[in-house]
C-alpha cells in the first residue's frame, strides 16, 4: 500500500474519527443476523435505513478511503478498462474498478466492502450518482430504487406540490424497504433518529459559526475529517456524543486563544472538494503563517427545521425539500461563498477545480469572476478529488507560492 | 434539397427575427427533449431550441470550465455574443447538471426577460407523471402571466395535433431513411430544422420533401448503421458517416428519433397525456434506467437491417458515458460491431475519426 499523506490534525477529537470508520466498516463486514446491506450514494436519509434495521454502507465514502490511502490510481485504472471514461466521477471509476477489476484491482482496504442486497441512490445530486448506480446495478444485479426529490434553483421553497411529491417518493422508499425486509417501518425509531440528527447537524452549526474566531480554532484537514460521523452516522447517539465533545475543543481552543498555527498572518476558504490522496496540502499554508480557515464544501450556516408534524416521514419531506445544498440559484451560491469571505475574514481563496465533480466544477469559473469582481486574492488549482493521477506536487506547490506571495503583497 | 435544409440551420436567427417581426410574438429558446413544446406553440409564441456552433467558445470559456458539455457551453456562447438576442424568453427543464446550471448561468449573464425552470421528476413512476403534469399546469401559469394571455383548451388541442402531425411526418422520414429515400443527413436536417421552425411551417415543408423524395429512385445503400449519441445539433457527424461509405438508417439521439419517435396520446386531460408522453416516453438516458432505454434502441433497430452500431458521446456528457460499456455489450450481444467516439465535435477531431469510420466500415464490409 502506497504512503499515505494525511493532513496534520490539529484537535484530539479528529483523532477519534479513523477509529469510528474503520469500526464501521468492520461491523457492516461482520453481519451474521440476516441484516440487509444497502449499498447507498450521499445524502439518502440514512435514519429510514435505521429504523429499518439496515446496514447502510456509503459507497462514495470508500471511494475517497481507497483515495487517501492512495490507491486511487490503481482502481480507477481498472474501472477505465472496464469501459469507464476519465471524464466520468472517480468516486464512480474507484468504485467501478473495485467491483470489476478483478486481480488487476489493487487489495481493497478494510477488506473491501460487505456483498450489498440491495441499492439507493438519490436522483437530486448530480447526474453521475445516477449514472453510476444505474451501472452498479446492471453489474450486482440487485434491486435499486431512486429516490426523487424536486431540484429547486431558487435554493428550497415550501411550495406544497413539491413537498407532497417528495413526501410520496419518501413513503415509496418506505414500502420498497419493507418489501426487502419483509418488515414494518418503526416510526418510533424513525422519530428518535430524526430527532437525534437534528441535533447533531445543529452542533455541526455551532461550530461553523464558532470558526470565524480568530486565531483559527480548526483547520480545513480537521474539518475535511469531522463531517465524517455526520455523513455517515447520522441519527446515533455516538455522533452526537462525538459532537459535543468536538464543540467543547473547539471552544476551549478559542477561549484560550490556541490557533492551529503560532502566530495567524492570513486566512484562506479551501473553495470545492479536496484532494482525498494529498490532504497534507491543506496544512501547506501553515509554515508560512497561513490556515485554511474553513471550506464551502460541506458548510452550513443554519439550524436545522423545526419538527412540523407528528409524522416523520412529513417531516423529512418538508426539510429534504426546503433546503439543499448545491441545489441554489446561481446568484445564491456565489453569495453564499462572498458571504463566508466576508464573515470568516479571509485573506484569499483556494479555488480546487475537480473536473470529474461536475457539481462543484461547474460553478468555480463563475465563483472565481466574482472573487476577482471584487478584488478577492484567489487561485484555481485543477485537480481531481480521487484520482491522484490528476495531481502534479510541484507545479502546484510552485502556483500556491506564486499565489501566497502575491497575497500578502497585496495585503501591506 | 438537402443543402435547402443546412441553410435552415444556418439562417435560424434570421428566420426568427422576422417571425417575431411579421407576428409581433414572443421567441422562446429551450434546452432538451423534455420541454412540451406545445404549451408554447399554444400561446402563439415560437420556440426555438437553442444551440451552439462550431467556433471557439471564446466567450463562455470566462464563464465554464474545460471539462464540460461541450454543446450547452457553445450555446452559451452564441447567447454572449449576441446571437440570441431576439429571445423573449428561455425554459430551462431539470434535465441534467450542465443543462439544469444554464438557468442561473444565463439569467445572471444575460438580459433575459422570462426565465423558467421546468422540474422534471428522475424517476418515472405513476406519482411522478401526476407531479409533472402539475408542473406542466404551472409552467402553463407561468407564460400564461407573462404573456398576459390565456393559453385556451383549443389552443392545446390543436397544438397537440399540429406537434403530433410533425412527429408522424418525422417518422415518415425515419422510414424513408431506412428504406434508402432519404440519407440520414436529409433526416437529421429535418429534425433540426423542425426544432427551430413553427411547427405548422414545418409541417408543410416535409410534406413537400416527402412528396419528392417518395418518387426518388432508390439509390444502393452504404453499409447499413445505428447511430447512439448524445446531442448532435447539426449533421456533420452524420454526414461523416456517410461520406465514408456508410448509410444511417436509425438512430438513439435526443436531435433525432428521441424528439419524434412517440406522440401524444388523445385524452380528455392534455396535461397528463403531454406529461406522459414528455416524461415517459423520451427515452433519455437521465432519467430513464438502461434496460428500459435498450429496450428503445432495440426498438429502433427493429426491420433497419444495421449492420454495425456506432456511439457518439460528447465529453463530460455523464448521462452518456456511464451507459456506454453495457451500451456496447448490448449492441454486440445482437451481432453488432461497435464503434465509439467520444469528443467535443470539432472539425479538427472529425478529420482525426475519419480514418476509424473508414476502417471499421471496411471491416463491416469483410
Amino acid at each position: 500500500m502506497a504512503e499515505s499523506t494525511s493532513a496534520k490534525k490539529h484537535l484530539e477529537t479528529t483523532l477519534l474519527v479513523p477509529a469510528l470508520r474503520r469500526k464501521y466498516y468492520a461491523e457492516s463486514l461482520s453481519q451474521t443476523t440476516g441484516q440487509k446491506i444497502c449499498w447507498c450514494s450521499n445524502g439518502i436519509p440514512s435514519e429510514i435505513l435505521d429504523a429499518f434495521g439496515i446496514n447502510a454502507v456509503f459507497v462514495e465514502n470508500y471511494a475517497t478511503v481507497c483515495a487517501s490511502k492512495r490507491l486511487s490510481s490503481g482502481f480507477c485504472r481498472a474501472g477505465e478498462r472496464a469501459g469507464f471514461s476519465q471524464d466520468v466521477c472517480g468516486y464512480a471509476r474507484i468504485l467501478m474498478g473495485y467491483l470489476l477489476g478483478g486481480t488487476e484491482a489493487p487489495e481493497a482496504p478494510y477488506g473491501g466492502l460487505a456483498k450489498a442486497d440491495f441499492l439507493v441512490v438519490n436522483s437530486y445530486s448530480c447526474d453521475s450518482r445516477m449514472g453510476w448506480f444505474a451501472t452498479m446495478q446492471r453489474t450486482l444485479n440487485i434491486p435499486l430504487y431512486v429516490l426523487d426529490a424536486p431540484y429547486q434553483p431558487g435554493g428550497g421553497c415550501m411550495d406544497e406540490a413539491n413537498i407532497v411529491y417528495t413526501e410520496s417518493q419518501l413513503l415509496d422508499f418506505v414500502t420498497f424497504l419493507e418489501g426487502q425486509t419483509r418488515s414494518k417501518l418503526d416510526r418510533e425509531k424513525l422519530r428518535a433518529g430524526i430527532d437525534l440528527s437534528r441535533r447533531s447537524a445543529d452542533i455541526q452549526t455551532e461550530i461553523y459559526e464558532m470558526r470565524k474566531a480568530v486565531p483559527s480554532p480548526m483547520s480545513a484537514g480537521d474539518a475535511y475529517t469531522v463531517v465524517w460521523p455526520g455523513m455517515y452516522m447520522a441519527g446515533t447517539k455516538e455522533c452526537d456524543d462525538f459532537y459535543a465533545r468536538l464543540r467543547a475543543e473547539v471552544n476551549h481552543r478559542i477561549v484560550n486563544k490556541i490557533g492551529v498555527v503560532p502566530e495567524e498572518k492570513f486566512r484562506l476558504l479551501w473553495s470545492g472538494l479536496p484532494f482525498w490522496y494529498n490532504m497534507a496540502l491543506l496544512n501547506y499554508f501553515e509554515d508560512f503563517g497561513g490556515v485554511v480557515a474553513i471550506e464551502n464544501a460541506y458548510f452550513r450556516s443554519e439550524k436545522s427545521f423545526p419538527p412540523q408534524h407528528h409524522d416523520p416521514i412529513k417531516d423529512m419531506a418538508i426539510t429534504s425539500t426546503i433546503k439543499r445544498p448545491y441545489a441554489g440559484d446561481l446568484e445564491q451560491r456565489l453569495q453564499l461563498t462572498l458571504d463566508i469571505v466576508k464573515d470568516y475574514r479571509i485573506d484569499g481563496v483556494i479555488l480546487a477545480y475537480n473536473p470529474s465533480c461536475r457539481l462543484m466544477y461547474l460553478l468555480q469559473p463563475e465563483l472565481k469572476n466574482a472573487l476577482d469582481c471584487h478584488g478577492i486574492p484567489n487561485v484555481n488549482i485543477e485537480c481531481d478529488m480521487a484520482d491522484e493521477r490528476t495531481y502534479s506536487e510541484g507545479q502546484i506547490k510552485t502556483r500556491l507560492d506564486a499565489f501566497i506571495e502575491r497575497m500578502l503583497v497585496l495585503r501591506k | 434539397m438537402d443543402i435547402k435544409l443546412d441553410l435552415l440551420r444556418q439562417n435560424r436567427h434570421d428566420m426568427a427575427r422576422l417571425w417575431k417581426k411579421e407576428t409581433g410574438g414572443k421567441v422562446v429558446g429551450v434546452f432538451c427533449c423534455n420541454v412540451p413544446e406545445e404549451l408554447i406553440y399554444a400561446a402563439g409564441m415560437l420556440p426555438v431550441r437553442l444551440m451552439g456552433e462550431k467556433e471557439e467558445a471564446s466567450e463562455a470559456d470566462l464563464h465554464f470550465p474545460s471539462n464540460c458539455c461541450p454543446y450547452v457551453k457553445r450555446s452559451f456562447d452564441q447567447g454572449l455574443k449576441h446571437r440570441y438576442d431576439y429571445l423573449d424568453g428561455i425554459i430551462v427543464p431539470n434535465t441534467c447538471d450542465m443543462v439544469r446550471a444554464m438557468y442561473g448561468t444565463w439569467k445572471m449573464n444575460l438580459d433575459i426577460p422570462f426565465a423558467y425552470f421546468l422540474e422534471v421528476p428522475q424517476r418515472i413512476s405513476p406519482r411522478g407523471i401526476e407531479f409533472f403534469r402539475e408542473r406542466i399546469l404551472d409552467f402553463k401559469g407561468g407564460l400564461e402571466e407573462w404573456s398576459g394571455c390565456e393559453i385556451t383548451a383549443k389552443a392545446i388541442e390543436d397544438a397537440i395535433e399540429t406537434y403530433n402531425l410533425n412527429r408522424r411526418l418525422l417518422q415518415s422520414a425515419g422510414r424513408f431513411r431506412q428504406d434508402g429515400l432519404l440519407s440520414g443527413v436529409e433526416c437529421q436536417n429535418m429534425v433540426i430544422s423542425s426544432m427551430f421552425m413553427p411547427k405548422d411551417e414545418h409541417n408543410r415543408l416535409m410534406g413537400a420533401f416527402l412528396e419528392e423524395a417518395a418518387r426518388r429512385d432508390t439509390p444502393p445503400l452504404g453499409v447499413r448503421l445505428l447511430i447512439s449519441a448524445s446531442m448532435l445539433d447539426n449533421s456533420d457527424f452524420i454526414r461523416l458517416l456517410e461520406e465514408c461509405g456508410g448509410s444511417v438508417v436509425a438512430d438513439d439521439m435526443p436531435a433525432g428519433s428521441r424528439y419524434f419517435f412517440y406522440s401524444v396520446n388523445h385524452s380528455s386531460d392534455p396535461f397528463f397525456a403531454l406529461a406522459e408522453r414528455y416524461l415517459v416516453q423520451v427515452p433519455c438516458p437521465r432519467k430513464m434506467l438502461p434496460r428500459d432505454r435498450f429496450e428503445f434502441i432495440k426498438q429502433v433497430m427493429e426491420e433497419t437491417g444495421a449492420e454495425g452500431a456506432v456511439i457518439h458521446n460528447l465529453k463530460a456528457c455523464d448521462c452518456h458515458l456511464y451507459e456506454y460499456p453495457y451500451l456496447k455489450k448490448m449492441l454486440q450481444d445482437l451481432g453488432l460491431p461497435v464503434l465509439f467516439f467520444r469528443g467535443e465535435e470539432t472539425e479538427a477531431e472529425q478529420e482525426t475519426q475519419r480514418d476509424d469510420i473508414e476502417a471499421f466500415i471496411e471491416m463491416i464490409r469483410g
